[in-house]
């Protein structure tokens, strides 16, 4: 009877290891999915407080990085469904609260989020996880709950799409 | 400009290298998580989320009234200015302390029609926007409206002004909740700056007479227990045991008590169940393909059931165990296999 209790890891250590050695990591990965700093940084936290005031002891803190990485996107997809008419009108707003960049950096990142704006959210969420998160088809899959062929066919609509945007960019 | 996939690799990295540092500190996470637990821990039940799907008919008639004598109960919310509330269930007013951070907690029946006067004191110097509502409690404050309460019972078009409102919300209680389910009236509030979030009042459903036979009392919080996790691999759990003692000794468990509030009620009878195998936690019921080998898991599960209602109060998943013996918390039940070694 003496192994029956459960020591739980202690959750705000785990917090803290994940704002300081990932949070900024979470963050960039919020940036591209909502494309807005501020936006970026609401996503990130709640995802985080979302994962600790569940009943949850994550074990490992590369595990918990990616357990907040689902809830992130998961929140992200959800929002965008509720919130399908501000983010009719969202490509219309520039990103505030970033730092001056180069003009043609601004006008490189500009593209960018604008063709990522076009994409649905759960295209946008495949490309960042494939792109960005360089994590293969089956675990791009995994983390959204979808099947492959599923992430396949939102990654081929979302490169059609993103190949179309950043042309019209370019060429003016 | 082509979008080949290495291109559109390497604009995605220097895309995300320009957002902003953090702007949030483990400080304020930390205190928002420790904040919402409180909140929850007399409420939380596995598989309440349906809750808030509820049949649901309501009629909000808000009244604005004098300042009465009556217990007032102080909220803590996340930022920002705070609300104080009275609630009334049926005729029964309900108040704890306000120090201790604990809800008045009501138990309901399926199908029970409820009438909750809510009187809602608006602070001198604001003009508050409220929403009250039924949730599972997990809010998320927006000036724009609450999300994830449903149904809003009452809601203002135009703000409260400072001083005392009181509500009249009716409700009806789904009438296929099972005992244990548990739901939060709750509230939502925001001002010119911000938005913040409470709860007001927590309901629960009781167990019924029968279960409260041992035999029925370990199928509960056996059912429980198996529907609060996933097993990895499969296989059943390697035991799972289950000892009735207070809140105040499972406090005294290093780590299991975290989360709960050590100054509400020490005496309280609970359930503390663990259980063996390898298990992950499930939100929907199915585990993505990879979520075992990615996702959080433990070897042990750690649950804490209030034993009148049998509400999760916490509930925990870790890789090593206590040096405490069960049988020096109180009177130990067997609720599976025979332990192994």
């Amino acid at each position: 009877m003496s192994s029956l209790v459960v020591r739980v890891e202690t959750w705000e250590q785990t917090l803290a290891g994940l704002v300081v050695g990932g949070g900024a990591a979470l963050k960039r990965h919020a940036f591209l999915l909502c494309g807005d700093d501020a936006q970026a940084d609401d996503l990130v936290q709640e995802a985080l407080v979302r994962a600790f005031t569940r009943p949850l002891r994550v074990p490992r803190p590369g595990a918990a990085e990616a357990y907040v990485r689902v809830i992130m996107v998961n929140l992200f997809i959800d929002g965008a469904r509720r919130q399908s008419r501000w983010y009719r009108v969202a490509p219309l707003l520039r990103p505030a609260g970033i730092a001056p960049d180069p003009a043609d950096q601004v006008s490189d990142r500009d593209a960018i989020l604008s063709a990522l704006r076009s994409l649905s959210p759960r295209q946008r969420a495949c490309v960042v996880l494939r792109y960005y998160e360089d994590l293969p088809v089956a675990k791009v899959a995994a983390e959204l709950g979808v099947g492959e062929g599923t992430v396949k066919r939102h990654l081929s609509e979302a490169m059609s799409r993103l190949a179309g945007q950043l042309s019209r960019a370019e060429n003016g | 400009m082509s979008a080949d996939e290495l291109e559109l690799r390497s604009r995605l990295t220097q895309t995300a290298a320009l957002a902003g540092p953090p702007r949030f500190t483990t400080d304020d996470l930390a205190g928002r998580v420790r904040r919402i637990r409180r909140r929850r821990r007399r409420a939380r039940t596995i598989g309440a989320t349906s809750v808030a799907a509820a049949v649901a008919c309501a009629i909000a008639i808000p009244l604005t009234v004098g300042s009465s004598g009556q217990h007032v109960m102080s909220m803590a919310p996340a930022v920002g200015p705070r609300l104080s509330y009275t609630v009334t269930v049926n005729g029964q007013a309900r108040a704890t302390p306000a120090r201790t951070g604990a809800l008045p907690l009501f138990t309901v029946t399926p199908a029970e029609r409820l009438t909750m006067a809510v009187k809602v004191t608006v602070p001198r110097g604001r003009a508050m926007t409220v929403w009250l509502g039924i949730t599972n409690g997990m809010l998320a404050p927006r000036r724009s409206g609450p999300v994830g309460m449903k149904p809003i019972l009452a809601s203002t078009r135009t703000p409260l002004r400072p001083g005392a409102h009181r509500f009249v919300l009716h409700w009806r209680v789904p009438a296929g909740l099972k005992p244990g389910a548990s739901f939060q009236l709750s509230v939502e509030w925001a001002w010119s700056e911000g938005a913040a979030e409470g709860n007001v009042a927590e309901f629960a459903v009781p167990a019924p007479a029968a279960a409260a036979s041992p035999a029925a009392v370990a199928h509960r919080l056996r059912e429980l227990a198996l529907r609060a996790v996933t097993s990895c691999d499969g296989a059943r759990p390697a035991w799972i045991h289950a000892v009735r003692t207070t809140f105040g000794k499972v406090m005294a468990i290093p780590d299991v008590a975290e989360g709960i509030n050590a100054a509400d009620r020490p005496a309280d009878p609970v359930y503390l169940v663990l259980m063996k195998g390898l298990f992950v936690f499930h939100q929907s019921g199915r585990v993505p393909p990879g979520f075992c080998e990615h996702g959080p898991s433990g070897h042990y599960f750690s649950a804490v059931f209030d034993a009148a209602t049998f509400v999760t109060l916490e509930a925990g998943l870790g890789n090593h165990p206590l040096p405490v013996a069960l049988r020096t918390l109180g009177s130990a039940l067997n609720l599976g296999r025979s332990a192994r070694g």
